[in-house]
C-alpha cells in the first residue's frame, strides 16, 4: 500500500508550476512588472467563488494600482492552490495509509472584526510585496517594529505576533539581498500569503467539544525560531466508541540567548504531560476541552494520572498502516502542505543512509529540516512512530519515537524533557527572568 | 533558487554553555555585531559594545553614556567577552561571516581581536534598549492555543 505514497497524484505538479509562477511577481515586485501569470491567474479560478475578485484585483495591480485588498486577493488566490495541494496530497497519503478521512463539521473561521493593528499589519506586507523580496530594504522591514511590539501584548493576536515577529528578523538577517538566488522565495510568499489573510481580521475561536478517555502520550516536537518557541505533544486518545490522534500546544515569546534544550525549561505548564510521555504512562480525561480538529486546550483540572501502557505497542495498533485512525484536516484557511503530518508506525525496516527501507519495497525519506530523531538515533531500532510529511515534492517521516530489539524507548527531545523534569537552580531561562524583573520594573 | 517551505537554515546549538550572567544580550544586526556586557563589580552597572562588519571598528560605553574605561587603543574585555560570547551563541562561521572576515586566516575569537580596527567614539544607546526589548519578550503571558503558523518554523 504505502509504495503507491511515491506516485504523484494528478494535478499536483501544474499547481505547484502555477505556485512558482505567482511567486516570480514577488521577487522584484510589482511596481512596472508586467507577469504573464497575473492574466492567467483569473481562468484558473473560473466557477469559483474567488473568480470575480481576482479578475477585479489582477486589472487593478497590472495597471499598478496597489490597494491593499488587492494583495489580499492575491494571497487568498495562492492560499486556495496551497489548499488544494493539501487536499489532493493528504487524499492520496490517507489512502496509501490505508485510512478514511474523518469528515470535519467544523464551520469554517470568518473574521469578523478589524483591528488597527492588523490593518498596519497589511499596509506593511503590501509594501513588501510591491518592493520584491530581492529588493528589499531594511527600513522598509524595521518599519514594523512598533505594530509588532504591540500585536505581541495582545493575547488575541499571539498567533499573528508569532509568525511575524520570525518572519521580520529572518527578512532582517538576509539583508542586504545579495542575488536573487539566495531569496528562500517559495517559504517567504508563504509566509507573507499566511501573514495577510491572518491579517484580514480576528475570528472568534470555535467552539471546543469536551472529550473524555484515555490518553497516550506518544511524541513531541518543537517549532522555533529566535523569539519564540512552540511545544507540541502529540497523543492518542481513546473514548468510549473512536480512536483519534490528537496535539496539545504550549507557546511561549523567549530572549534571544535561550537556546538548545533550555527552551524546554519555557514550558513548566507541560512537565506532568511529558513525565507520563517519558514513563510510557496514559492520562484520564473528564470533559477536557477540545478543538474540532484534534487540539486539546490543556485545563489541569481535567486530567488525572492513568495506567501504564507501551507506546510503540499502542502506536503501531492505532497509527500502524491499514489501522482505521481518525484524523482531521486543518481548518480550510490553515491548509498547506508543510502542515501535512499524517502520523504513521512502522516495523519491518532498515535504515539506510538517510533513508527508512522497508521490507515490501517501499522507501521512505528522513526528515532531516525539523527536530526528529537522526539517522544514528535509529540505526538498530525495530519500530517506529513518525509524522509524514511533504516538502519540495517529496514525502518524508520525523521520527518521534522508537524502540531497539531490547525494548529501549528513544522520544525526539527526550534530553529537553529531562532537563524540564529537573531544572538546574540556575538556567539561562531564570538569569535572564531575573534580569527583566529587575531592569524593567525600574 | 530554494524550493523548500522549511527554513534550511539549522539553528546552532554549541556544546558550550552561553554566560548569559555576563553578556545577557548579544545579536548581529544590519552592519554590528552588538550587545551587553554586565560590569564585573556593580550590578546596576551594563556596558554597550559593538564591532562593525568589515572595518572591526568597535566602541564600549556603559549605558550611561559613559566611555569604557578598559578602552585603551584596543578593545576592552568587554568587547572580548562579547565576541566569544556571540561565538558561542551563533557559530564561529556565523560570526565570522557575518563581520566580513577571511576565515582561511583567522580560527579563533582571539585571532580576531588582534585584527581589531579603532574606536569608533561613537556611543550606541539603542542597543540598551533592543536588549530591554528582549527581556520584555520574557514577560508576555505564555499560550496553550494551536498555532499551526509556527510550523514553517522548523528549528
Ligand atoms: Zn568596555
Amino acid at each position: 500500500m504505502l509504495e503507491n505514497l511515491t506516485i504523484e497524484p494528478n494535478g499536483v505538479r501544474a499547481i505547484r508550476t502555477t505556485i512558482a509562477d505567482l511567486d516570480a511577481c514577488f521577487l522584484y515586485g510589482f511596481v512596472g512588472g508586467r507577469y504573464e501569470i497575473l492574466d492567467a491567474l483569473p481562468s484558473l479560478f473560473e466557477s469559483t467563488p474567488l473568480h470575480r475578485r481576482i479578475q477585479d484585483s489582477v486589472q487593478m495591480l497590472t495597471q499598478n494600482t496597489f490597494v491593499e485588498a488587492h494583495f489580499v486577493t492575491l494571497a487568498a488566490a495562492r492560499s486556495a492552490l496551497q489548499g488544494t495541494l493539501y487536499d489532493l496530497l493528504r487524499h492520496h497519503a490517507l489512502a496509501a495509509l490505508g485510512r478514511v478521512s474523518s469528515a470535519v463539521n467544523a464551520p469554517s473561521i470568518t473574521p469578523i472584526r478589524t483591528d488597527p493593528l492588523l490593518d498596519s499589519t497589511r499596509e506593511w506586507l503590501m509594501e513588501l510585496a510591491i518592493a520584491g523580496f530581492a529588493r528589499l530594504e531594511s527600513e522598509a522591514v524595521t518599519s514594523f517594529y512598533s505594530t509588532l511590539a504591540q500585536l505581541r501584548t495582545n493575547p488575541a493576536t499571539v498567533s499573528h505576533a508569532a509568525m511575524l515577529t520570525g518572519f521580520l528578523h529572518e527578512l532582517l538577517n538576509a539583508l542586504p539581498v545579495k542575488s536573487a538566488d539566495e531569496v528562500p522565495l517559495l517559504r517567504w510568499v508563504d509566509l507573507w500569503s499566511r501573514a495577510m489573510l491572518d491579517a484580514v481580521g480576528l475570528a472568534d475561536s470555535p467552539t471546543t467539544i469536551p472529550v473524555s478517555g484515555s490518553l497516550y502520550p506518544l511524541g513531541a516536537e518543537l517549532h522555533q525560531h529566535s523569539r519564540f518557541a512552540s511545544l507540541i505533544v502529540y497523543a492518542i486518545l481513546k473514548q468510549a466508541d473512536t480512536i483519534q490522534w490528537v496535539r496539545q500546544t504550549w507557546s511561549s515569546f523567549k530572549a534571544t540567548a535561550i537556546q538548545g534544550n533550555e527552551i524546554w525549561l519555557l514550558f513548566p505548564q507541560a512537565q506532568p504531560l511529558l513525565e507520563h510521555l517519558i514513563q510510557g504512562k496514559s492520562m484520564t480525561l473528564c470533559d477536557m476541552p477540545m478543538l474540532p480538529n484534534g487540539d486539546l486546550l490543556w485545563d489541569t483540572q481535567a486530567v488525572e494520572s492513568g495506567k501504564k501502557f507501551k507506546p510503540l505497542d499502542i502506536a503501531l495498533e492505532y497509527c500502524g498502516v491499514g489501522q482505521a485512525l481518525s484524523a482531521t484536516p486543518l481548518p480550510p484557511l490553515e491548509r498547506h502542505p508543510v502542515q501535512l503530518a499524517e502520523p504513521i508506525a512502522l516495523t519491518d525496516y532498515t535504515i539506510q543512509g538517510n533513508q527508512l527501507h522497508l521490507k515490501e519495497g517501499a522507501i521512505l525519506a528522513l526528515d532531516v529540516r525539523r527536530s526528529g530523531l537522526t539517522q544514528e538515533e535509529l540505526i538498530g531500532t525495530t519500530a517506529i512512530l513518525g509524522l509524514l510529511q511533504y516538502d519540495e515534492g517529496q514525502w518524508s517521516i520525523q521520527a518521534l519515537l522508537t524502540n531497539n530489539a531490547a525494548g529501549k524507548f528513544e522520544y525526539a527531545g527526550r534530553a529537553g524533557m529531562e532537563l524540564l523534569k529537573k531544572p538546574p537552580k540556575t538556567s539561562t531561562v531564570s538569569i535572564l527572568q531575573e534580569r527583566a524583573s529587575r531592569l524593567l520594573r525600574k | 533558487m530554494p524550493l523548500s517551505s522549511l527554513s534550511d537554515a539549522q539553528i546552532y546549538t554549541s556544546t558550550e554553555k552561553r554566560d548569559v550572567k555576563k553578556v545577557p544580550f548579544v545579536e548581529l544586526l544590519e552592519n554590528r555585531l552588538q550587545g551587553i556586557v554586565s560590569s564585573g563589580s556593580d550590578i546596576e552597572r551594563v556596558y554597550v559594545s559593538y564591532f562593525e562588519a568589515g572595518s572591526l571598528n568597535y566602541c564600549c560605553s556603559t549605558n550611561n553614556n559613559r566611555p569604557c574605561g578598559g578602552l585603551r587603543g584596543s578593545p576592552c574585555g568587554h568587547l572580548g567577552a562579547l565576541l566569544d560570547e556571540a561565538i558561542i551563541q551563533f557559530g564561529f562561521e556565523t560570526v565570522g561571516r557575518f563581520l566580513h572576515i577571511d576565515m582561511t586566516q583567522t580560527d579563533s575569537a582571539q585571532a580576531i581581536l588582534t585584527r581589531a580596527g579603532h574606536n569608533t567614539g561613537i556611543f550606541a544607546g539603542e542597543i540598551f534598549s533592543r536588549f530591554l526589548s528582549d527581556l520584555e519578550l520574557l514577560e508576555l503571558p505564555n499560550s496553550h492555543i494551536p498555532l499551526s503558523a509556527m510550523t514553517w518554523f522548523n528549528g
